[in-house]
């Protein structure tokens, strides 16, 4: 009886020991619970504030763009429907003078006039151009370095000999080789 | 154990949240002045838009030649102006402005055609403030609509407010 009731104690001891480390071990990890908890607050209220920081960030550059942006000439739509006004007198009024230009390189009095009236009516100098031919009734016009310039299709028929003339004897120029182009551009531009 | 902290008048926590509060501020006035001046930016755009719209009304015009549509562009009347000039004087407004100054200008610059139309008193728009808006566009001007044998180089002036 006597060693029964000593194992019974025993065991007694040995589950108070269990229970208490139980309890150690209980208000350890509602430390660390805590701990976790505290660092992933930490951690979202600092995305949070990266987050609004880069927000701050693009809209502040987004404004900045839009002023940017604003600074533009506002007129360049303008000078290209004046570019382009010109160019339909030219082909209405004109359309022979500029042929001869871009055939012959040179200017006819009535296109001369034309364009220095658009000069002194409007205070822009406007300049024609074909391949290497170049025309401007301002002789301050910077060619090199034009304001804007319109690239618009002159129709008449010419003869392009599609190979060199040289190699080839007129008498035996094939008719295969010759062709007729219709369109031709024409550079109009302000400078 | 007590930790010690420096609080006073000038903490350093303080002059910081007074220098945010300040780049804040500053920011939210940035903002509102860049908001403001892109819709004025817009607004003038718009206003720009307007008027080639009106320009295009004078001097582009679809018609019927010989059964076929025809755009007849850059080839104006004089008659075709004065009903065209008739007609905005029968509106309240075009295009929301409230002045509007027509002018074309012939090879020798002698003015052949001049109208203006204000849709308010003329005192008013001494006072106003907004800005005019001008486009240039080239065209050929022939005196009547029948008269199809001369047409002359001119530049027709647009301006409006």
């Amino acid at each position: 009886m006597k060693r029964n009731a000593t194992i019974g104690k025993a065991n007694m001891k040995n589950l108070d020991q269990e229970n208490s480390g139980s309890k150690e071990l209980g208000l350890d990890l509602k430390e660390l619970s805590s701990q976790e908890c505290s660092r992933t607050k930490k951690g979202i209220v600092f995305t949070l504030e990266a987050l609004i920081t880069f927000s701050i960030f693009i809209i502040v550059i987004s404004f900045v763009y839009i002023l940017v942006q604003q600074q533009n000439k506002s007129s360049t739509l303008y000078q290209k429907v004046f570019l382009d006004d010109i160019f339909q007198v030219l082909e209405l009024k004109y359309h022979d003078d500029i042929v001869i230009f871009e055939k012959e390189g040179t200017v006819s009095d009535s296109l001369k006039e034309y364009l220095q009236f658009i000069k002194d009516s409007t205070g822009e100098s406007v300049f024609i151009s074909f391949n290497k031919r170049i025309f401007s009734p301002d002789p301050l016009c910077d060619l090199s370095n034009p304001q804007m310039t319109t690239k618009r299709l002159v129709i008449y028929p010419s003869i392009n000999i599609t190979e060199n003339l040289s190699e080839i004897n007129s008498s035996t120029i094939d008719s295969s080789l010759v062709k007729i182009s219709y369109f031709h551009s024409l550079i109009l531009g302000i400078c | 154990m007590k930790i010690k902290s420096s609080k006073g008048m000038f903490s350093i926590d303080a002059s910081l949240a007074v220098v945010i509060l300040l780049f804040m501020s500053f920011i939210v006035y940035f903002l509102i002045q860049s908001l403001n001046s892109s819709f004025a930016y817009l607004n003038g755009r718009q206003k720009e838009m307007y008027l080639l719209v009106m320009s295009d009304e004078i001097v582009r015009k679809e018609a019927a030649v010989k059964t076929n549509t025809e755009v007849i562009s850059n080839k104006i009347s004089l008659d075709l102006l004065e009903s065209y000039f008739d007609y905005l004087k029968s509106k309240n407004s075009s295009y929301g402005f409230r002045y509007i100054e027509i002018k074309l200008f012939s090879e020798d610059n002698q003015m052949v055609f001049s109208r203006n139309i204000s849709y308010q008193s003329v005192s008013n728009i001494s006072n106003m403030s907004q800005q005019f808006y001008c486009i240039q566009r080239p065209v050929l001007y022939q005196n009547s609509q029948s008269d199809y044998s001369t047409s002359i180089p001119s530049v027709l002036k647009v301006c409006a407010q």
